[in-house]
């Protein structure tokens, strides 16, 4: 992936994956909200997704003209002006390290931080909501402080509870429910992210804000 | 060759649902004509004794079912209305079933062969010897 | 009119899968193996994405507590109704009373990984978010959200249940249509974004390989065992929108195939994805078993799709007339 033009792939037959250039930012994060809304109303597209700067487009069949669809999708990116969403702001209270933060070794192994000055730097940003996606009502964020990012694991943990509170690369989040992830756990807090009952059934969503208060430090 | 002849027996298959007797197709300088039998007999009793188990549609014939290894052997002892083997046509299997209850013993056509309508399948010995020949006896 | 005997057989309720949600980050779940489902149904007279129940540990029993048809299809697991014998891939007629019981799938060269059970009209079940799949993270879908338990009842959601045609059955798509490669089962595999960055001997090793499917296998996705797979340097991506059948290859280099009940996210690298025409191949493939991959191009990809388009409809036609033969047709 070129750091400068957008990238467009294909995944599988009938869905293609489209990547903001540069670093991660809010600026391309709020255009690629707006590109969701554009292509969601294309003929033929089933859903828009958006992702952490990326965009995955699912398609009702195969694209008939790919080149065509592509083209016109970097048009609509070129001419994508931010979407300023604000949403609420939701305060979570973490309890940091321990058991429900088993992996917050590893994250003092490659960062050379103690656990205090993770915790810190973990919990000062408000983050905002960038994207839902992985498992139901799950929150990707955007804001965190690059010195703490941490690689995925080499082998991805086969069930982290819900509400864990993880780092992966340069970002974090809240697992909504148990299942497998490939981040690190550094925390544990509690909170309903999802109700399929509820109209939209995600109680987040993308311009929302979370921030993180620190309930206890287990070192 | 207007239709291969796995399209012919499928094809077969469509005029009997849909209550076709006749069909012709041209193409080309060549012709087929399918005509279906008026009345299709499952299994046919022999003067001389066992009945046989004929095929009541077209298709590929098999012992047992195409996705089981384990197939029934002579001797097996039947009962009524039991599934002995399959006609596929196209994706469809067809039963072929053993019309009382008995013993299996000849196979008549090989497995995996094309058969059509009455093709012998099977030799069968009813438990039960038909009734002439009961009689033939008591006399 | 089903009641469930077993304990614990992680079997679930899924239809063709749930689509439209993953803005909420609810992946599509759904019949691993859809093209059993299908056929499954079709067999029945049923919509093609009638919601049915999924077994895929055994044994599993279930008494039927009124009359009822049912089609079984997926691994032939040597069923039994009243100790009788059942055909596989086949619509049988189960009187009140009756005990159907699923043995363990048959060894040899058909031998599958999961039974698909179906009803008449479908498993009736609430639609929740537009289907009736069973979404086991979040606990919703399908029968209350989570997998059967003994005692359960289930009804079959068409109302003349009694009386659907039995009696018949398909050539299962194993014999079909089947795709092998030196004997192992394959999949056909499109290159993802990623593959250029892993090294030679990685990409040589991804299509040579036998990958052994671990015991760590399951709904979410298939972990695999075989040649590391290195890419030339440490990727770390952005979380992006996936969807079943990507492989993914976390640094250690075993790559995992997302399935029906992934993460509709992740951040991994991409070597590939199965083609969706080949999902049902994974599905039917066991742990402890072997696969393959084998490279093919966007066009083969869309001619696999219309294949089993084409089977599927051919199967209706066919069924249909089984169903409804014209000697008992009104005139």
């Amino acid at each position: 992936m070129n750091a400068d033009t957008p990238s467009i792939s294909m995944l599988g037959t009938s869905a293609l994956l489209f990547e903001a250039p540069g670093g991660m930012q809010l600026l391309a994060q709020q255009r690629i909200w707006a590109l969701a809304r554009e292509v969601a109303r294309w003929p033929g597209v089933r859903e828009a997704v958006p992702g952490v700067n990326n965009l995955l487009v699912s398609l009702e069949r195969p694209p008939a003209h790919r080149g065509d669809l592509e083209a016109r999708l970097l048009a609509a990116w070129d001419s994508a002006e931010a979407l300023g969403l604000k949403g609420r702001v939701v305060e979570l209270p973490v309890v940091y390290g321990g058991a429900g933060g088993p992996h917050m070794a590893d994250v003092v192994a490659h960062t050379g931080l103690s656990v205090d000055d993770i915790v810190e730097r973990h919990s000062a940003p408000l983050y905002i909501v960038y994207a839902l996606g992985s498992h139901p009502g799950y929150c990707y964020l955007g804001g965190m402080d690059p010195r703490i990012a941490t690689p995925r694991r080499k082998v991805p943990v086969l069930s982290i509870p819900g509400g864990a509170v993880s780092i992966g690369g340069a970002q974090t989040g809240v697992s909504a429910s148990d299942g497998p992830s490939g981040w690190n756990t550094i925390g544990s807090t509690t909170m309903h992210f999802f109700d399929p009952a509820q109209d939209p059934p995600a109680l987040l969503q993308p311009g929302d804000s979370i921030r993180f208060r620190v309930e206890k430090v287990i070192r | 060759m207007i239709l291969a002849t796995n399209d012919i027996a499928e094809l077969i298959e469509h005029m009997r649902g849909l209550g076709v007797a006749e069909i012709e197709i041209a193409g080309g300088d060549e012709m087929l004509r399918v005509a279906l039998p008026e009345a299709v007999e499952q299994s046919v009793r022999t003067a001389s004794g066992p009945a046989i188990i004929a095929a009541a549609a077209c298709g590929i014939f098999f012992l047992g079912h195409p996705a089981r290894e384990v197939t029934l052997s002579i001797g097996t002892r039947l009962e009524a209305g039991e599934v002995v083997g399959v006609i596929a046509t196209g994706p469809l299997l067809r039963p072929v079933s053993a019309p009382a209850a008995g013993t299996l013993t000849r196979v008549l056509c090989e497995p995996g062969q094309r058969v059509d309508f009455g093709t012998p399948l099977l030799a069968f010995a009813p438990l039960d010897p038909p009734p002439d020949l009961r009689k033939r006896k008591d006399a | 009119m089903i009641e469930i005997l077993s304990a614990s057989a992680l079997a679930t309720v899924q239809d063709l899968g749930r689509t439209g949600a993953l803005q909420w980050g609810v992946g599509t779940s759904g019949a691993m193996d859809p093209l059993a489902l299908a056929a499954g149904n079709l067999l029945l007279g049923n919509d093609e994405g009638a919601a049915a129940i999924e077994v895929p540990v055994f044994p599993f029993e279930l008494r039927f507590t009124e009359d009822c048809a049912f089609a079984l299809t997926g691994a032939d697991c040597a069923a039994r109704l009243d100790g009788l014998p059942l055909l596989p891939w086949w619509a049988h007629q189960a009187r009140a009373g009756q005990t159907l019981q699923l043995g363990v799938p048959l060894q040899g060269r058909w031998r599958a990984s999961r039974a698909y059970l179906c009803l008449p009209g479908g498993v009736d079940v609430p639609q929740v978010l537009g289907s009736r799949s069973t979404q086991l993270r979040g606990a919703f879908g399908g029968h209350e959200g989570r997998a059967l338990r003994r005692g359960d009842r289930l009804r079959a959601a068409a109302t003349n249940h009694k009386n659907s045609a039995s009696g018949f059955g398909l050539v299962p798509p194993a014999l079909a249509l089947p795709l092998q490669v030196d004997g192992v089962a394959a999949m056909r595999v499109l290159p993802a974004a990623e593959y250029p960055l892993f090294t030679p001997e990685a990409q040589q090793a991804f299509w040579r390989d036998e990958w052994k499917i671990t015991s760590q296998s399951d709904r979410y996705g298939y972990r695999l065992a075989g040649t590391p797979l290195e890419a030339k340097t440490a990727i770390e991506m952005r979380s992006h929108g996936i969807v079943p059948g990507v492989i993914q290859v976390p640094p250690s280099g075993e790559p995992i195939i997302q399935l029906a009940d992934g993460n509709s996210a992740g951040g991994y690298p991409k070597i590939g994805v199965v083609i969706e025409a080949d999902l049902w191949r994974i599905a039917q493939a066991a742990p402890g078993n072997v696969l393959r991959f084998v490279s093919c191009t966007l066009e083969e990809a869309h001619a696999a799709e219309r294949e089993i388009v084409s089977y599927l409809l051919r199967l209706r036609r066919l069924a249909d007339y089984c169903r409804f033969p014209v000697s008992e047709q009104a005139a």
